[in-house]
């Protein structure tokens, strides 16, 4: 690997991304930015709808653009083709365990595939390697040649994980890594993205609709609604002193807290997301406008941009004033 | 809380809740065993939590309760599941119709899956309706219904499919379909699982409003115990076809006197513990070794013995109301309340 | 089935074979797969083996006309004497043979195209495959291919074929592969959206390998299963040509053709008619015991 130079080239650096799939004409990300540099840990945090597992795939490479460009060390993904050896470089774990391995393929065989095409390693010397890498992230020997049908989430998620170790990439992309694992297992899953990160120096983007796994694991947090970025700073700032309205929401929900009625603060995206037509359309203004406490005439004239507010920054012209936060953080405490 | 009583539970002739006593229940799949000497209370109109994951039985419980056991091919081979007076087990299939949805309500796992996929979700409620009541107004009721679960704009929530509907909106269905023949007890089949945290808390506390306001009890089957922190006044812990604890909520929560339900307590994230190693629980969860001498979770306890691995370890009284089947259970060290789920957030 | 089965076995040595898994697995399960497939190697095998052996040659005449079924001549003798059993047994070599061959190249070619265009990200190549395919399936099938064999007519021949099958094969290979098309287009676009289909393009494979060894082994248990049932479609259609005077012409055997001679004796030699019926209907039963089968593995 050669030196680094001075100052650090992030990993992936995303600036102005704006994605539409087609047939609608709402976007699912808007104008968005994030840079990741060597080693980093942030959180992409959202409720279902707000964008951020398709932010994550844009960051991997796997969907492009329509605004606004992605770079992989300098170089944006379209001209990252056939053996470009930045392909190597961001790999991505995936919500569903078993889904995201091929039915057919034992975990053996999908690792030694990637060792075979990127490494050129003979069938037998890929197949050891697979082996080796199967048991450094802990999936025991009887299950490297079981179908993924018979192995349990952990193991498919091990494999997973393997598969994108397995070309030695310097950042992961993990898109609710956790989520669909039995809470013993959770905790045997997140413990390994750690040791993966202490021993390999790799980056984690790490998308999550839990808090507390996201405060765990990530130094800096993106908070996303509606395709947009609201928040973004250090975690522990952003998750404590929530600056954003909607951070606030989204940090304050916990059961008890009268959130039984749907759109209430902290039901969040849940009841707008009626697909119909009429939903599609869009209105000007910040995207939270509608169910904000604190919305003034001002915020319907345009989406706020990120302004610098401390250690990080928000996309809200009437932020949450710091006392009133702190008292929140208090709360959050128990 | 009490300036939201939903309008339904006015006027409803609803029964009052019994209490539920299942005891010993032992059910067999194909002739393999999967439960194995269930035992769990609940008061009439309290909240139990039922905890468990990968094949603890949480599910194959739910069915035995809501009279689905024989639907699927499974035998009961021992114990009693007891509803005030009615034995459970016990009745015929044309008892079950009287009693599924009137009296025992099921709110299922999968709420995309129970829903049909290509008629209106309207239709599919004045269908369930017309079965438990063919006489009754039924558009007038589902209106009511929805809002009972604070369905928003319920004229476009009746005329949407399924799949038009966000997850957390499904879920709030489901809840107001199995509420819809003003059951007294309500089992909720893991409503949460598939739902983002946000939306979660908000079908925790639709649930535990409506208990409130019908005095209906409720069992909430989770595999998370954090889910249940709020809503339950007892939890039984089940792992691998038996319940291993059970008893008040705070109890289990701050004192559990089982280890596994310590490491559950344990293996979540929290502030306290920030960037550290986690205390994973080694192995993976899976359902009833009914060849293995002793206790199922043995094999991935800290406290395991030589004892532990030869006899299974009864369901002994360790407080008031509170039982664990360990027989190491006074050596568990208590969560300290830094450990305790939810903290994170 | 111990879940440690596959543990000692080298992981390369099946990598081959892993694409028709689902189809090996049905096979080791299923007691309708094992059934049908016994009792379709069993008529082959007749097929293949007894007109070697059986001392009538097929076009000789052998016996009394109408002779009726005997221990000699087991389906007895048509109008010129034949033994209709031998002939039965060697037109089954055909009708066997064709619905192989047009149901293997049809479901080859099918499930390739159906493949590619389902894998495809270009919206145009995808449509433009589903779009031809719902033109070829618009006619119904039967007559489409009746007009096709008149077209070419029965005198084209290729090689060592009997005369009429080359038309009837040309027809049948110009429709055959759409069905096989659509099905595995349908597959293969909801295989790419799977994760695994992600995941493989995010560690750059290309796209030939992405289609050929992540997609292909998801779409072929399908495509194979229809392929089963599709071979009784076939037969049946072949054997129903020789009614209409297209098709394998005479005096080759075959069902069909022996069937549609016995029509005008069926009240005093059913024999003749019933005989070559009964082993298509056979054939056709084992058949549909073997898809029903693979379909139920296909499935898990």
């Amino acid at each position: 690997m050669s030196a680094l130079p001075l100052p650090v080239t992030p990993l992936v650096r995303a600036s102005g991304v704006t994605i539409t799939y087609p047939g609608r004409t709402a976007p699912a990300v808007r104008d968005a930015a994030i840079e990741v540099a060597p080693g980093a840990a942030i959180g992409i945090v959202g409720e279902s709808g707000s964008g951020k597992t398709t932010l994550a795939r844009a960051l991997v490479g796997a969907l492009a653009p329509a605004d606004g460009q992605i770079l992989v060390s300098g170089v944006p993904w379209s001209r990252v083709v056939r053996r470009h050896p930045l392909r190597r470089q961001v790999q991505m774990i995936f919500q569903d365990p078993l889904g995201s391995l091929s039915p057919t393929r034992t975990p053996r065989q999908t690792v030694a595939e990637v060792f075979r095409y990127w490494d050129g390693l003979s069938r037998a010397a890929a197949d050891r390697a697979a082996a080796d890498l199967l048991r450094e992230v802990g999936l025991g020997a009887d299950a490297l040649d079981s179908r993924p049908a018979r192995l349990s989430g952990g193991q498919c998620q091990r494999a997973g994980i393997a598969r994108a170790l397995a070309c030695g990439p310097r950042l992961l992309v993990a898109d609710e890594p956790t989520s669909a694992l039995d809470v013993s297992v959770q905790a045997q899953i997140l413990n390994l993205l750690q040791d993966l990160r202490e021993q390999r120096g790799l980056a984690l983007v790490l998308v999550s609709h839990d808090l507390a796994v996201v405060r765990h694991a990530t130094d800096r947090v993106l908070i996303m609604y509606d395709g947009c970025v609201v928040e973004e700073g250090p975690t522990t700032e952003v998750l404590d002193h929530p600056a954003h309205w909607y951070s606030r929401a989204l940090v304050e929900s916990r059961p008890g807290r009268g959130s039984g009625r749907a759109g209430t603060l902290g039901a969040g995206l849940d009841s707008a997301l009626l697909t119909t037509a009429d939903d599609d359309t869009e209105t000007p203004g910040c995207r939270y406008a509608p169910r904000c406490p604190a919305r003034q005439q001002d915020c319907l004239a345009a989406i706020p941009p990120l302004a610098r507010r401390g250690e990080s920054r928000v996309a809200c012209l009437h932020p949450v004033a710091r006392s009133a936060a702190d008292e929140g953080g208090e709360r959050a405490e128990l | 809380m009490t300036e939201r009583v939903p309008p339904a539970a006015a006027g409803s002739e609803r029964r009052p809740a019994a209490a539920l006593a299942v005891d010993g229940l032992a059910v067999a799949a194909a002739g393999r065993p999967v439960l194995r000497d269930v035992c769990f209370r609940l008061e009439p109109g309290s909240c139990l939590g039922l905890v468990g994951e990968t094949g603890a039985g949480k599910t194959m419980a739910c069915r035995a309760i809501t009279g689905r056991l024989t639907r699927i091919g499974v035998t009961v081979t021992g114990g009693s599941v007891r509803y005030g007076g009615i034995d459970l087990l016990a009745q015929s299939p044309a008892r079950w119709r009287r009693l599924y949805g009137r009296r025992i309500g099921l709110v299922p796992q999968n709420s995309l899956g129970s829903l049909d996929p290509v008629m209106k979700v309207g239709r599919q409620v004045r269908e369930t309706l017309r079965e438990l009541d063919p006489g009754a107004p039924h558009d007038a009721r589902a209106a009511e219904l929805l809002e009972m679960v604070h369905l928003p704009r319920p004229r476009q929530v009746l005329g949407a499919y399924p799949h038009e509907l966000s997850g957390g909106m499904r879920q709030r269905l489901m809840i107001a379909l199995a509420l819809a023949g003003r059951p007294d007890l309500l089992v909720a089949d893991e409503p949460t699982s598939a739902l983002d945290m946000t939306v979660q808390h908000g079908i925790v506390d639709l649930l535990a409003e409506l208990r409130a306001a019908t005095g209906m009890s409720t069992i909430f089957v989770t595999h998370d115990l954090s889910v249940v922190e709020s809503i339950a006044e007892q939890i039984a812990v089940m792992y691998a076809g038996t319940v291993v604890e059970s008893g008040p909520a705070p109890v289990i929560l701050t004192a559990p006197r089982h280890p596994y339900t310590r490491a559950l307590l344990a293996a979540r994230p929290t502030r306290a513990q920030r960037g550290a190693r986690l205390a994973a629980i080694p192995g993976q969860p899976r359902p009833l070794a009914p060849g293995l001498a002793g206790c199922q979770f043995a094999e991935r306890c800290p406290l395991a013995s030589d004892q532990c691995r030869a006899e299974v370890p009864p369901l002994a009284e360790q407080g008031p109301g509170h039982r664990s089947a360990c027989w190491h259970a006074a050596d568990v060290p208590a969560a300290d309340r830094h450990d305790a789920p939810g903290a994170g957030a | 089935m111990s879940v440690l089965a596959g543990t000692g076995a080298p992981a390369g040595r099946a990598r081959r074979a892993l694409m028709f898994s689902g189809v090996r697995r049905a096979v080791g399960r299923s007691a309708a797969v094992r059934a049908g497939g016994g009792l379709l190697i069993l008529i082959i095998g007749a097929c293949v083996l007894v007109p070697v052996f059986w001392p009538d040659a097929t076009n000789a005449f052998v016996t009394a006309p109408f002779a009726p079924p005997s221990l000699a001549h087991p389906f007895g003798s048509d109008d010129l004497g034949r033994d209709v059993f031998v002939r039965t047994l060697a037109g089954g070599r055909i009708d066997i043979a064709v619905a192989a061959a047009v149901v293997a190249i049809s479901c080859t070619a099918g499930t390739i195209i159906g493949a590619c265009a389902g894998s495809s990200k270009r919206r145009w190549a995808s449509l433009t495959v589903a779009r031809l395919v719902d033109a070829f399936i618009a006619f119904p099938y039967l007559v489409t291919i009746l007009v096709l064999v008149v077209i070419v007519g029965p005198s084209a021949q290729i090689g060592p074929a009997p005369r009429g099958l080359t038309a009837v094969l040309i027809a049948f290979l110009v429709l055959g592969w759409t069905f096989y098309a659509r099905l595995a287009r349908a597959e293969a676009m909801t295989i790419r959206q799977r994760d695994y289909i992600v995941a493989a393009e995010i560690l750059g494979y290309p796209r030939r390998k992405i289609i050929f060894r992540h997609i292909l082994p998801g779409v072929v248990p399908v495509t194979i299963a229809y392929a089963v049932a599709d071979a009784i479609l076939t037969m049946g259609a072949l054997s129903s040509f020789a009614f209409l005077g297209v098709g394998v012409q005479p005096p080759t055997p075959e069902w069909g053709a022996i069937m549609y001679e016995g029509r005008a004796y069926l009240d005093s030699a059913w024999w003749i008619t019933v005989c070559p019926g009964l082993l298509l209907a056979l054939t056709g039963f084992a058949l549909s015991l073997l898809a029903d089968g693979l379909l139920r593995g296909a499935d898990d």
